[in-house]
């Protein structure tokens, strides 16, 4: 994949498989439309927050993290226990074991995006995009959300590891 | 394999980079499932002879 950026448009390539042209096209138009229609109600629409910026937080952080799914709990794992340090997709793509490398990463990412959205909530990532051709974005996560979601992880845990001896 | 470029407003790459990500996994993940259930009919086959 590589970008080119041309005022604030940027160009992107992507090699996909001849099957999936269709597929990816379609996907990108979905995105685009979808940003269209967000931004006309963003008046409309409350402000997500950042975590650990609200009280409640500490609540939302439990739900959230069963929400995940195993994947993603393993990309967040990697980015929590590294908290302030970007990686690069392709990096995280390796060190999980996904097999479609920083596309992959995307789309594991993707849903937990908009279960935080649902919550009120930025992802629990930040995304930095690549700044050159043939470079690929970077994921960090920044210390205090890196927190609250290591103690939903520990609690997650606990609460399966007291399950397994009651069964 | 097929190279596709797309113009798209700066603030849109992570939510390009994720459209994308997903229709690619999905794809691999069909073909995964595809290949499995390959094995398990050449499984079957094997045992019925």
């Amino acid at each position: 994949m590589s970008t080119q950026t041309r005022t604030d448009l940027v160009q992107l390539t992507f090699e996909v498989p001849d099957r999936l042209v269709g597929e990816v096209y379609f996907a990108i138009g979905l995105a685009l439309k979808r940003a269209q229609q967000e931004s006309a109600t963003t008046d409309s629409e409350p402000e997500l927050h950042d975590w650990g910026t609200e009280s409640f937080d500490g609540e939302q952080v439990d739900m959230a993290w069963r929400k995940f799914s195993p994947r993603a709990q393993a990309v967040f794992s990697l980015l929590m226990e590294n908290p302030g340090v970007a990686m690069t997709a392709d990096e995280i793509a390796v060190k999980i074991g996904l097999a479609n490398g920083r596309h992959a990463l995307a789309g594991v990412v993707a849903w937990p995006s908009r279960q935080c959205a649902e919550m009120g909530l930025v992802a629990p990532f930040r995304f930095d995009a690549p700044t050159a051709s043939g470079e690929t974005g970077s994921y960090w996560m920044d210390p205090e959300t890196a927190r609250l979601f290591i103690g939903a992880r520990d609690r997650a845990l606990a609460s399966q590891a007291d399950l397994q001896q009651q069964s | 394999m097929v190279k596709i470029t797309v113009e798209v407003p700066e603030s849109l790459i992570g939510d390009i980079y994720m459209a994308v990500g997903r229709v690619l996994q999905d794809g691999q993940d069909e073909l995964d499932e595809a290949a499995e259930d390959r094995r398990d009919e050449d499984d079957e086959h094997a045992d019925e002879n």
